[in-house]
């Protein structure tokens, strides 16, 4: 069952994207050029969403579980620290520059253009590069203590 | 151009813990003060990139 919850929810989320055109990058990109030809359709877009989500996660949040699950889990964190910040700041320089953000990319596999594969393969390289620095960062502290301890 | 976009928004969402759906919609929508905080930073980089590719360098 909740398989079949995901494969609903999924459909329903490609679905939005598509019939709403956050999956097309000239829409996306006229939608964040303010100071040029300003196409401001997509941000109904994203109130609609809010307008759906707000009254759901108000509803979950009420629960104690999950209807198919049996715990929720809720994200834990709630300080505004620097990788939030300049991963976030690295998203939007990537997204403003092709107009692709992960879901509709992903989507996006379906035309088959080379242009989205590349794009697509180099979000995958970069979400590697990311963890694989996150793994060597330890290891990189630990050596920097030596090196103080030594001196 | 697109493999550095690719690699941007695969690294930027890694670290800063979501993207467009993640923080800007569900984030948002659960009123969480680090997904609006990411929200109104990735809209404004990425309007920023937008403003500097199309009319500073007018590509």
């Amino acid at each position: 069952m909740p398989m079949i919850a995901s494969l609903l929810c999924g459909l329903i989320f490609g679905a939005g994207l598509l019939i709403s055109g956050m999956v097309q990058p000239t829409k996306v990109l006229g939608f964040l050029d303010i100071f040029g030809a300003w196409d401001p359709s997509l941000a109904v877009v994203m109130a609609a969403a809010l307008a759906v989500s707000v009254p759901g996660f108000m509803l979950a949040n009420g629960r104690s579980r999950p209807l198919l699950t049996a715990r929720s889990i809720w994200p834990t964190k709630r300080d505004i620290d620097l990788p939030l910040i300049v991963g976030a700041a690295l998203f939007g320089i990537g997204w403003g520059l092709v107009g692709l953000c992960p879901g509709p990319a992903l989507e996006s596999l379906a035309t088959l253009s080379p242009g989205i594969i590349a794009f697509v393969a180099a979000m995958a390289a970069g979400m590697a590069l990311h963890d694989f620095w996150q793994k060597l960062q330890p290891k990189l502290r630990n050596q920097a203590a030596v090196a103080n301890a030594d001196g | 151009m697109i493999i550095a976009a690719g690699l941007l928004v695969g690294f930027g969402t890694r670290l800063g813990g979501g993207c467009t759906s993640g923080h800007g919609i569900c984030g948002v929508a659960r009123l969480s003060s680090r997904s609006i905080a990411a929200t109104v930073i990735f809209m404004l980089t990425a309007i920023a990139t937008v403003a500097v590719t199309r009319h500073v360098l007018g590509g």
